[in-house]
């Protein structure tokens, strides 16, 4: 061996001790820094607090029981018509007994002790099938993706009617509960919903929830929850 | 032969005192450089002192304690470190540091000490933060005794609980750090006690509408609290980044 060879063995080895000693360093105080921080953490009690704060459980008082009650015995009237735009080619029997049938389950609005009727043309809203492409067309706030709500026209985009989406079909949900979720959530924004969120993770999800884009940890759901159970366009509150 | 020597008082006396000084300057001077040696030998053993004292506190918290009783160990240790005065010297000695070099170890000793008192701030500003966390938790404390089914009879209690966690959130005295965690849940337990009054005041009327106005808007502020929850999270996060950072110095 030369002489150059073993400065360079020598030297390598020496190069190899540094970096290694150096790393343990580095992950040793890596190590305590990150027990330091869990430790501090684990001080912290507002969080823990705040979580076993939980929105109360408000019964209805005796007054707006009696008030509900007289308004569900008197079943109120909904009309609403049928169209299409652009090129359809789902099968529009079907389309309309399915939405009427949704409308008018007894899991659904109806809850809300009102009952749906299609009647030949106006109505209190228009339900719209639409090719997808033609949904923008009703207002610049629709998008060729997803089913939309404009005034009282109730847009289902026929590429979701057809085949749900893809989170949805991940999820594992049939098509008959898409269908049941999509005609509930755009008539729940007729009715005067807003978007909802996910409660917590393994809840079902509020309808008004934007299900056809992400669950957010909740689980599938198409009809409406009973906290849902209102409407300022009709002026039911239950 | 018979020396003579015959001293006159004066000249007693200046000896006396020429002597007294010699002794004095070198005692003086002993003192002096004892003082500088154990001085320079200590400064660095007493920051790895302190950072290994703070190792020790620090790793040895456990959440299966009462926080409270960590807490104290932070505070003990803060006001040990503070009492220590880490690279005082001697007023008497303190005035050599006109020579460069006694100058010099002095400064040498403050540049060790810096890292070491900036962490003892970061930790003070932790246990100052957390304390406000702890004075705001027993203020919820009382709102979680509320019943989580509420019919119309509980309402007047918990309009009035929810009155007073608004009043004692307003009047909590807190760290600038701490500051936008009480305007927020300053801001929603006014918000949760303002809804809890417009419920029993529609319930009270009787009014429909109103009343289910109420009730949405009283489920929208406890909804709220989790922005109270998520402020406090972060800010102890950064208060912790900020002593990990320091911390890593003294490694």
């Amino acid at each position: 061996m030369h002489l150059r060879q073993i400065v360079h063995v020598v030297l390598t080895i020496v190069l190899m001790l540094g970096i290694s000693l150096s790393a343990r360093s580095s992950f040793a105080t890596k190590a305590t820094t990150d027990k330091l921080s869990d430790s501090l953490k684990g001080l912290q009690t507002l969080p823990s607090v705040i979580n076993s704060i939980a929105a109360p459980e408000l019964q209805n008082p005796k007054w707006l029981q009696e008030q509900l009650a007289a308004k569900v015995a008197s079943k109120q009237q909904v009309y609403y018509s049928v169209i299409t735009r652009g090129i359809i080619t789902a099968d529009l029997t079907e389309f309309r007994s399915q939405a009427n049938a949704t409308l008018n389950s007894g899991q659904g609005w109806s809850r809300l002790g009102v009952s749906f009727q299609e009647v030949s043309s106006g109505g209190n809203f228009l339900l719209v099938l639409s090719e997808a492409s033609q949904v923008p067309s009703f207002s610049s706030v629709c998008s060729t993706i997803y089913s939309c709500r404009v005034g009282s026209y109730v847009i289902i985009n026929q590429d979701r009617w057809l085949a749900a989406t893809t989170s949805w079909n991940e999820a594992g949900g049939s098509l008959r509960d898409y269908r049941h979720m999509v005609i509930n959530h755009e008539i729940g924004h007729w009715l005067g919903h807003d978007h909802g969120t996910c409660s917590g993770a393994g809840q079902l999800a509020a309808v008004m929830q934007q299900q056809s884009i992400s669950l957010g940890g909740c689980n599938f759901n198409p009809w409406p929850l009973d906290s849902e159970l209102w409407s300022t366009q009709l002026g039911i509150y239950l | 032969m018979k020396m003579k020597i015959s001293l006159s008082r004066k000249r007693i006396i200046l000896l006396s005192v020429t002597v007294f000084l010699l002794i004095g300057l070198i005692t003086y001077s002993t003192h002096s450089f004892l003082t500088w040696r154990s001085y320079k030998g200590q400064f660095t053993d007493l920051s790895k002192i302190w950072v290994e004292k703070l190792d020790k506190v620090l790793l040895s918290v456990s959440s299966d304690n009462d926080s409270q009783v960590e807490i104290n160990s932070f505070k003990k240790y803060i006001e040990e470190f503070k009492k220590s005065e880490l690279c005082k010297i001697s007023p008497l000695i303190a005035w050599q540091q006109i020579i460069p070099a006694a100058k010099l170890i002095v400064e040498q000793c403050q540049s060790k000490i810096v890292v070491i008192n900036d962490l003892v701030d970061k930790l003070n500003d932790i246990v100052a933060y957390l304390e406000n966390e702890y004075a705001l938790s027993d203020i919820f404390k009382n709102v979680v005794s509320l019943k989580n089914e509420s019919k119309e009879a509980d309402w007047e209690n918990s309009v009035s609980t929810w009155k007073t966690a608004h009043a004692n959130v307003e009047s909590l005295i807190v760290i600038d750090e701490f500051t936008e965690i009480k305007q927020a849940a300053q801001e929603t337990t006014g918000n949760i006690y303002i809804a809890w009054q417009e419920l029993l005041d529609s319930h009270k009327a009787g009014e429909q509408a109103r009343f289910i106005k109420a009730r949405s808007e009283l489920m929208l502020n406890y909804d709220k609290l989790t922005v109270v929850k998520t402020i406090s999270e972060n800010q102890l996060d950064k208060l912790i980044s900020d002593l990990e950072v320091t911390y890593k110095k003294t490694k």
